[in-house]
């Protein structure tokens, strides 16, 4: 493995051979200098309550859509998925393919294909037609091989992370290196996740050759003995790669081994590495939120100390974004890429433990969120735009929501639009003083759209929120669900899993760029708002699939088991087989694809009415 | 962590006489008195994960979503009974020490607790400054 190198020079070496690659393939997804611009509004839109959503009998949700229509379905082997990934690949007789990758939690399941019971790993699907989803490949995942994998503890398991990018769109350090990759397409995904401390660690990240989607073959694999993988960027245009992960302290010794880092809550920072040449990573350097660095200074900035562990950064442009404390103490950070990536260069042991001086020097600004330690940072999506013919660029935030059944003392985790045109000055947008997190990108439990069961309370004191009052926030009381001493009406808080916000979409497709912020809430399904005036969002559409009670096969059809969903448990033992919309993600052509925590599988969906309106472009046509 | 066993539902039946099984893999599908026999001699609260792969050999689905230490997701193992005409699967639930928590029946999608244990879970109260972890 090769250690830091020049990245400005070898981006002006890399960007002569781009030149000359043969084909110009897709920018998949549209990232650098092809991010595209959202063009703002003043438009006053009338703020709409969504429709309720269908019951089962039993008080479950039932399949609902509001604004939203569901195209295809796929059960994934009743799997537990966190991430979809779909990927326009173009064949070697120039066809192109539409394929996703689901990333899976730590499990087994008994495969379609092999009819063995197989480590969840990535499930590999062609989508070109997204009503009848082909089951291509499962790639097994940690620990698979063992003759325990499936009867032992899973605990340091699953491969919940994927990103893709074309050998062609990655750049090269030469022209054999160009042809190298021609035609190619790389899958890079965590192995493994949670190991905690143990050391030393048994996670790593892995590069396959998924240019053959039916056979995928692994062809490295790096940041070895790592602990505590999670949501992983890989920034095509560039190679970088920002993989969230730490290293063990016990690890054996390598270049870019970097025990020492401090955070508080998930044990994560970010160790770099530029992927362009995915059989022969080169490690770049650590990084984290000032503070985290293994020699400690004198700055105190966001929450705690030390500070909130990285959920996941998003590269784009000249700016890197990253959320750190997932669901609690939420601190985004805002960094540029050059200095980041450059700023070790020629400093001695920078890259694996940079000073304070370091650590300050990339960042151009930060923010705490309404109700600070209630609230976390999962996913920080950039939004760059203009209005008025004046830039003005946005970072769409979300929380996550940690506990089943809305659990007490826990705020309704949510999502927020900051304007972050003055990065020294982010500003929250899109208020609205009446909601327990003071954000119109929000849903309350109530199936009528009304909140059941918010108690006043409060985070800590702090002035970073880009608003007044940071600390004020509405909280989940002791009665919330049916279930409670004084038992409430049935609502989202009394589906056995949780209900809140997780992630929103993170590619840059148009045509809901800058549009459309599309949210995964677990048991809320996806919800969409329209952002066209950022500063007035509102609810536009949702979908909530149905629980699959019927079998695990393809279209959850025939399988051994009956049924997907599995069982999540709440307040007072309460326990449902129930939805659990884990994150969501959507293509080119504009199709949205959720994952189910709870096993349900893959769906696929299509806007409709007034959300497709509301979208530009190549909006997929009724079908 | 302060888990105080409190048994819900007991079993219907109970056979502390049967032999523990030996650990092979089993068949998909597991007749009703069979698997309900064995599940009924799981102690939630105190069996662990190898104790339940001995009695009822590997699981026909596994999930672990783990993110979280402070998160409420038990690592369910899952495994499939026959009754009359329809399929059902048990649904076992252990903590973070890989101890029963909870078995459950699910059968056409509805759920009923057959045994959990109580405890801070139950409380679902969350010291937000602590809660800084899951995916």
């Amino acid at each position: 493995m090769k250690i830091q190198r020049s990245v400005v020079g070898f981006t002006a070496l890399a960007a002569g051979f781009a030149l000359a690659t043969p084909t110009v393939a897709q920018d998949y997804p549209p990232y650098g200098p092809n991010v595209p611009k959202a063009h703002f509004d003043h438009g006053k839109r009338p703020q709409v309550t969504p429709p309720a959503p269908n019951l089962l009998p039993d008080g479950r949700t039932a399949e609902s859509a509001w604004n939203m229509q569901l195209v295809g379905y796929d059960s994934l082997d009743g799997r537990s998925t966190y991430q979809p990934l779909v990927v326009d690949q173009v064949f070697a007789d120039g066809s192109h393919h539409w394929i996703a990758y689901m990333a899976h939690h730590a499990g087994c399941a008994v495969s379609r294909l092999s009819k063995q019971t197989e480590v969840n790993g990535t499930s590999v699907l062609d989508v070109t037609d997204p009503k009848s989803p082909v089951y291509l490949y499962h790639i097994q995942g940690f620990g698979a091989g063992s003759p325990n994998a499936c009867s032992g503890s899973l605990d340091a398991g699953g491969n919940q992370m994927a990103h893709v990018c074309s050998g062609d769109s990655l750049p090269s350090s030469s022209p054999a290196e160009a042809s190298n990759k021609h035609g190619r397409y790389f899958l890079l995904r965590t192995n493994g996740n949670s190991s905690g401390s143990a050391n030393p660690g048994t996670e790593s990240h892995e590069i396959w050759d998924v240019t053959n989607p039916s056979s995928p073959t692994m062809i490295s694999s790096l940041d070895t003995q790592a602990t505590n993988t999670h949501k992983d960027w890989w920034d095509c245009s560039s190679g970088m790669a920002y993989l969230v992960t730490n290293d063990s302290s016990a690890a054996s010794p390598r270049p870019d081994l970097a025990p020492g880092w401090h955070q508080s809550g998930s044990n994560q920072h970010v160790k770099i590495y530029n992927l362009h040449d995915p059989t022969n990573p080169e490690y770049v350097r650590d990084f984290g939120f000032v503070g985290q660095q293994p020699t400690v200074g004198t700055t105190i900035e966001g929450l705690v100390t030390p500070p909130t562990g990285i959920h996941g950064p998003i590269a784009a442009g000249n700016r890197v974004y990253m959320a750190f404390g997932v669901g609690g103490n939420g601190v985004v950070g805002i960094y540029d890429t050059n200095t980041l990536l450059n700023g070790c260069n020629g400093k001695a042991g920078c890259a694996q433990s940079p000073s304070e001086a370091d650590m300050l020097a990339p960042q151009k600004g930060w923010f705490t969120l309404p109700g600070t330690t209630l609230q976390g940072g999962h996913t920080s999506f950039p939004i760059f735009g203009e209005e008025d013919g004046k830039p003005r660029n946005i970072v769409l935030v979300t929380s996550e929501e940690g506990g089943n059944e809305c659990a007490k003392n826990s705020a309704p985790h949510a999502a927020w639009l900051y304007d972050v045109t003055n990065e020294a000055s982010p500003t929250l947008i899109s208020q609205n003083p009446n909601d327990p997190a003071r954000t119109l990108l929000d849903v309350p439990n109530g199936f009528d759209y009304s909140w059941i069961g918010i108690v006043s309370g409060n985070g800590a004191a702090d002035t970073h929120c880009g608003t007044d009052n940071c600390s004020a926030a509405g909280v989940y009381g002791t009665n919330v669900t049916p279930t409670d001493p004084t038992p409430q009406p049935n609502n989202f808080c009394n589906q056995g899993a949780r209900f809140g916000a997780h992630a929103s979409t993170e590619l840059f497709y148009p045509p809901y760029y800058g549009r459309l912020a599309i949210v995964s809430w677990f048991t809320g399904g996806v919800r969409v708002f329209d952002i066209r005036n950022p500063d007035n969002a509102r609810p536009i559409a949702y979908f909530i699939p149905a629980p699959n009670d019927t079998g695990c096969g393809p279209g959850g059809g025939p399988s051994p088991g009956p049924g997907c969903t599995f069982a999540s448990t709440g307040r007072n033992g309460h326990t449902v087989n129930a939805i659990h919309t884990n994150n969501v993600e959507v293509d080119d052509r504009g199709y949205i694809y959720i994952a189910d925590r709870d096993g349900t599988g893959m769906h696929i969906l299509r806007l409709t009415g007034e959300a497709a309106g509301a979208a530009i472009g190549n909006v997929p046509a009724n079908h | 962590m302060r888990w105080t066993l409190t048994l819900i539902l007991l079993m219907a039946i109970v056979s502390p006489g049967a032999a523990l099984a030996d650990g092979s893999p089993r068949a998909p599908a597991t007749g009703s008195d069979e698997l309900v026999a064995k599940v009924a001699r799981i102690r939630v609260g105190s069996s662990t994960q190898s104790e339940v792969a001995q009695l009822l050999g590997r699981p026909w689905r596994t999930i672990d979503t783990n993110d979280d230490p402070d998160d409420d997701d038990y690592r369910i193992w899952e495994y499939l009974g026959q009754d009359g005409a329809d399929r059902y699967r048990i649904h076992i639930g252990f903590d973070e020490a890989n101890v029963v928590r909870l078995i459950a029946k699910s059968q056409k999608g509805r759920v009923e607790v057959l045994a959990r244990s109580n405890g801070d879970r139950d409380q679902h109260e969350h010291d937000s400054s602590a809660h800084g972890y899951d995916k």
